[in-house]
């Protein structure tokens, strides 16, 4: 009894290396693709072969099977696993999973200490550097980095769970490396960051695995969580460059006094002005300072809100224009929650029906809608709903003296709708491709394969992905809406800032003429910043990272 | 609809089509892409609709002064007055002939979008490739100036420009002009990047070219598809700013005969002489219309080329 234990023991050492070469020799000659997919993996002739028992080949082969590249079936044996695009997403899936959970545990606990996982990533940076596509050497790193930073999380398990996983990794890395090499090293160093920030990530934040798409986890989470401290300086450095741009738009704004022919004060008010009416004016606009200190005085004007007199009428300009931009900013609002909702609407129903007759004649007519310059929209819906085939609304906007847009609705209609159809062709388009685009993704497949319904693929998962693009557009057609509105109102005649720019420009009452651009540009800065801000609040870029 | 869906399906099969065409490119049509993308786009049933129309409208503004009824100043019938044997579309509110002040206003409008796309499309590749191919500071001064023309509505600037100088031709024509060239820069800018990056313009660095004439001839070439798109779309935006601006009243004066300008004239009788209104609104409306028309041929053409070009 004592000699067999014995000797089975000494056996057991023997064959347990045994084992491990069979194992290494052949998890290599997988990977690698030297046996193919699908191909049986045969006990006895791998054994002749190999020059060593049939045990040892059987052990490695289920070791193998554990790790997820061989399948076993009984009655037919063992044959290397054929790695369908299911099976690919779903490694990701579940290295998603760990890795997401190990970095939460990381940043949960104590201070982490990184200095392993730098000396990975530097290993990994070191290796890429000497190659231009991912070669053995770097999968190694790569892979060696990802262990590294699931072993911080302190949990054995999670280690152990993750490691079964490298195998199939190595074997996607190495088939299928879907990652652009550019961004290879940086998108790993990323990790880093919020490590050493020592803040916890939002709930959407994933590390970056290598290839993977992006992940298809609902945006509802993402909008719970909107902190992205990676991203704090990326975000300061926009709005330092907002604030940039504003003030050198101030200095256009006011090169336009100056760029008056002859005295300013005369330009204004014609050859005929009495003297006493030119030096008023002088006075006023600051003409007899210099050029600086005019500039000076301008700017802290507006910045205090205290935008002069309008040259026309002598009436501080504040009191000119709060009215109307309430006005104008009720018909911009009422315009936007309509057209906003519908372009998001036509562009995922057109995607939807992509190529079939209801797409065409949507194409045809956006682009017919986009062409068409927003007055003779105006017109034209004026012609229809107002004097010629239709009496329904009014064609004019005129309003009693002092009350509100809002009180009376029916005036609002048509410049409304005319806005509405100026922006619509443009976001609908773009959402259009976007939604087309995203639903030939691979996460779309899968959320498809995962057999949800398609109700919930669409708007839960395709929707909120290809809105991101649309974002940007959206607020270069708000902010376009800023100038749209001053043909609109002219048409309409209707009481807002945009009908007062023209009256303005008409009477050379640069006042009102320097505020309203201003005003204007102001917008266009604001909400250009707000979308980029949104597009980094909403995008958790590490997902960027391609397919 | 069906010759629309061959048009469509056509685009789809830019990949196949592009690697068909994409042969001869390099034999006889080098560095002439942009004829390829032209003989390609004419192909389409909307560039060609859109031709028809364009051609249409150039037609009237040019030969429409040579067989107009009256003069454009002429009284010929009671002001407001409907269609009658004497004016086809009756007379605007001072009297005259709606339909010859409509045949003589459209080449105003015609020359000075034209005039304005140019500048802007001149001045926009110019700065766009140069930021492009210089980098560094260059790029960024040259951008950040673009931003701040970007933070302008484009009609606002022309306002703004208005207001201060007055209703000249040759500002409009200028800042409207400049108002496209920060959106043309963005765009040639972006294409440029890209052809940076190749072979041959290293090699031309290598072999001591100067620097404007790199930008000029090896990078300009290369960004043709862009820059016809960017063409169209300026012009259609051109048309529709020229005109505004003579709608509202700050470009051609009185008593000249021009569309945006008959628009202005005449809205306040909108209700009882439609056609004073409706006539100009119709043709400015084809017209843009038109040129959408064709510059999307051109970008789908353009489209089917870079897809052939990638694979």
């Amino acid at each position: 009894m004592a000699s067999l234990a014995n000797s089975w023991r000494l056996s057991s050492v023997e064959r347990a290396s045994m084992t491990e070469q069979v194992l290494r020799e052949l998890r290599e000659a997988i990977i690698e693709g030297r046996i193919p997919q699908g191909e049986p993996l045969r006990e006895v002739s791998l054994a002749g072969t190999l020059g060593t028992g049939r045990s040892a080949v059987r052990e490695a082969i289920r070791q193998l099977v554990q790790e997820g590249l061989v399948d076993y079936e009984p009655h037919r044996g063992a044959m290397v696993r054929v790695m369908s695009v299911e099976d690919r997403l779903d490694v990701y899936v579940a290295r998603e999973a760990i890795e997401t959970g190990a970095v939460r545990r990381i940043l949960a606990g104590p201070a982490p200490d990184l200095t392993n996982l730098r000396a990975t990533l530097d290993d990994l940076r070191a290796t890429a550097r000497d190659h231009d596509r991912i070669t053995d050497a770097v999968i190694d790193a790569d892979i060696a980095f990802h262990e590294e930073l699931v072993r911080l999380a302190g949990s054995p398990r999670l280690a152990r769970a993750h490691e079964t996983l490298a195998a199939e990794t190595r074997m996607l890395l190495r088939h299928h490396p879907a990652y652009p090499w550019a961004s290879y090293v940086a998108d790993h160093a990323k990790l880093l960051t919020p490590s050493s920030a020592a803040t916890p990530p939002p709930r959407s934040w994933s590390p970056p695995i290598c290839g993977c798409p992006p992940s298809s986890s609902p945006v509802s989470s993402r909008r719970t969580e909107r902190r992205y401290r990676v991203s704090t300086r990326l975000i300061a450095r926009r709005i330092g460059l907002g604030i940039l741009t504003l003030w050198l738009v101030s200095l256009v704004v006011f090169a336009a006094v100056i760029a008056l022919p002859g005295d300013a004060a005369t330009a204004i008010l014609g050859k005929e002005a009495t003297p006493d009416r030119v030096a008023v004016l002088r006075e006023q606009l600051n003409l007899n300072d210099s050029v600086v200190s005019q500039y000076t005085q301008w700017l802290s004007g507006i910045l205090t809100f205290d935008l002069g007199n309008s040259a026309a009428t002598q009436q501080p300009v504040t009191e000119l224009l709060s009215d109307r931009v309430g006005n104008s900013a009720f018909l911009v609002f009422v315009a936007s929650i309509i057209a906003i909702p519908l372009s998001i609407l036509v562009g995922v129903w057109t995607a939807m029906k992509r190529d079939r007759p209801a797409d065409h004649v949507t194409s045809t007519v956006t682009l017919v809608l986009a062409a068409l310059p927003e007055f003779v929209i105006a017109i034209g819906l004026i012609l229809i709903f107002a004097t010629g085939l239709f009496h329904i609304f009014p064609a004019v906007s005129l309003l009693p003296p002092g009350e509100k847009a809002w009180e009376h609705l029916d005036v609002v209609v048509l410049p409304a709708a005319t806005l509405v159809l100026a922006v619509v062709p443009y976001v609908s388009r773009i959402m259009r491709g976007s939604m087309i685009e995203v639903l030939e993704s691979e996460y779309v497949t899968m959320a498809r394969l995962k057999g949800l319904p398609e109700r919930h693929v669409i708007w839960r998962h395709a929707v909120p992905n290809a809105i991101v693009p649309a974002i940007q557009v959206t607020a270069l057609q708000l902010a376009w809406m800023a100038g749209g509105v001053v043909l609109v109102e002219f048409v309409f005649q209707y009481p807002g800032i945009g009908a007062a720019l023209v009256e303005a420009v008409a009477n050379r009452d640069m006042p009102v003429v320097q505020s309203v651009t201003m005003l204007a540009a102001a917008i266009y800065v604001f909400l250009n910043l707000a979308a980029d801000l949104a597009t980094i609040l909403v995008t958790p870029r590490l997902r960027t990272a391609g397919r | 609809m069906s010759t629309d869906q061959t048009v469509d399906t056509a685009v789809d099969l830019g990949l196949e089509a592009g690697i068909e065409g994409r042969a001869p490119i390099h034999e006889e049509l080098r560095g002439h892409e942009w004829l390829w993308i032209l003989r390609r786009a004419a192909s389409l049933t909307r560039t060609r609709i859109g031709l028809a129309i364009v051609g249409l409208m150039v037609a009237i503004a040019l030969f429409g002064p040579l067989v107009a009824p009256h003069s454009p100043t002429e009284f010929v019938a009671a002001p407001n007055s409907g269609p009658s044997s004497a004016a086809l579309f009756g007379a605007d509110a001072l009297g005259r002939d709606v339909f010859s002040r409509f045949l003589h206003g459209g080449l105003t409008v015609l020359w000075l979008s034209a005039a304005a796309t140019a500048v802007g499309i001149i001045v926009g590749t110019t700065v766009g490739l140069v930021a492009a191919y210089a980098r560094g500071w260059v790029d960024d001064v040259l951008m950040r100036g673009n931003d701040v023309l970007l933070s302008f509505p484009q009609i606002i600037l022309v306002l703004l420009a208005v207001s201060a100088i007055g209703p000249k031709l040759w500002l409009i024509v200028l800042t409207v002009g400049m108002t496209h060239a920060p959106r043309v820069a963005r765009v040639m800018r972006g294409a440029g990047q890209e052809v940076v990056e190749r072979d041959f313009i290293k090699a031309a660095e290598v072999v001591g070219e100067k620097r404007w004439r790199i930008v000029s001839s090896e990078l300009l070439p290369n960004v043709t598809s862009p820059l016809l798109v960017e063409l169209g779309l300026r012009m259609t935006y051109s048309i529709g700013i020229v005109a505004a601006v003579s709608f509202l009243g700050m470009g051609l004066q009185p008593p000249t005969a021009d569309w945006g300008l008959m628009i202005n004239e005449n809205r306040l009788a909108i209700t009882v002489q439609p056609w004073a209104v409706g006539l100009p609104v119709l043709a400015i409306g084809l017209l843009t219309v038109g040129t959408n028309l064709v510059t999307d041929g051109v970008a789908r053409a353009a489209i089917g080329l870079d897809r052939g070009g990638k694979s």
